[in-house]
């Protein structure tokens, strides 16, 4: 179910509503991806199999701690997978988008579209 | 349609816009140089794979014991050495890359388990049939990665650019 960025959940944006029309494209935005740096990471992991947190802290310009805090939340919701191993003793930590992460970015991206045409 | 909502939140989404913008941008820059990075990858193994070929066609029938101990022995420690650097230095796998890799991977040692197979049963040791075929062997693993780095990933969000 896709949540909107008031919070509360939305019918899927595939299905109509009541009324026959599709629903507005700000009920399709999602709140896990309304925060931009976690927009920014879903965008740069889209791009990806899977990347090290350095390089996706690299890539987003943002620091160790808030992509940590953020790349959780996005764990949470189901968005991203989150591996850690080692290579020889250093510790490393993949970070990887997940299907449902995909598709969410896909339907935000789409939504953001349609309400920026809308103005 | 222009609703209230969608007017107040007008600079929210266009810096949500710019946000996406800015993790595709540089997620492009990572993936172009994974990408890079696996081709290089691909490159030294199927130089390997097709020297190996040879080692196996005109070195080992030669028995001399040191010859083929240390032709073996650079064939191994190349390909430990060559995985090895490259799993340290990753950071990050281009979109498919795995995938292509193991499928040109397990064609490229088909080939040579098929050369394998030719040498035995024709034992025709020419240099115009075994030197191209070296070279052919090596391809399966280079084509898919190379393609790859030529044509960019094919999917992506529904082939939507943030």
């Amino acid at each position: 179910m896709t949540r909107s960025i008031c919070g509360q959940p939305t019918p899927d944006a595939a299905h109509p509503t009541d009324t026959g029309a599709s629903p507005h494209p700000r009920l399709r935005l999602d709140e896990y991806l309304s925060l931009p740096v976690r927009l920014s990471i879903v965008a740069a992991l889209a791009r990806v199999d899977d990347a090290e947190f350095a390089a996706v802290r690299d890539a987003i310009e943002a620091s160790d701690p808030v992509l940590s805090k953020q790349a959780g939340i996005l764990e949470q919701a189901g968005y991203l997978s989150i591996r850690k191993g080692y290579v020889g003793k250093r510790p490393r930590t993949w970070l990887s988008l997940t299907d449902a992460g995909r598709e969410a970015l896909s339907r935000h991206l789409e939504a953001l579209h349609a309400l920026i045409g809308d103005l | 349609m222009s609703t209230n909502h969608s007017q107040e939140s007008h600079p929210d989404l266009k810096e949500q816009l710019r946000a996406a913008q800015l993790g595709g941008t540089g997620g492009a820059r990572l993936a172009r140089s994974a990408d890079l990075a696996g081709g290089r990858y691909a490159a030294v193994m199927a130089s390997l794979i097709g020297l190996y070929l040879l080692v196996v066609v005109y070195v080992y029938p030669q028995d001399i014991l040191w010859l083929s101990i240390a032709a073996t022995a650079v064939f191994a420690i190349g390909m430990i050495a060559t995985s090895v650097s490259y799993s340290r230095l990753r950071r990050a796998s281009g979109l498919g890359w795995s995938k292509r890799y193991s499928t040109g991977f397990a064609l490229s040692v088909l080939l040579f388990g098929l050369g394998m197979l030719l040498l035995e049963l024709t034992d025709v040791r020419d240099a115009w049939m075994w030197i191209p075929y070296a070279g052919a062997t090596g391809l399966p693993l280079m084509a898919g990665v190379s393609d790859h780095l030529y044509r960019g990933p094919r999917a992506y969000i529904g082939g939507k650019t943030p």
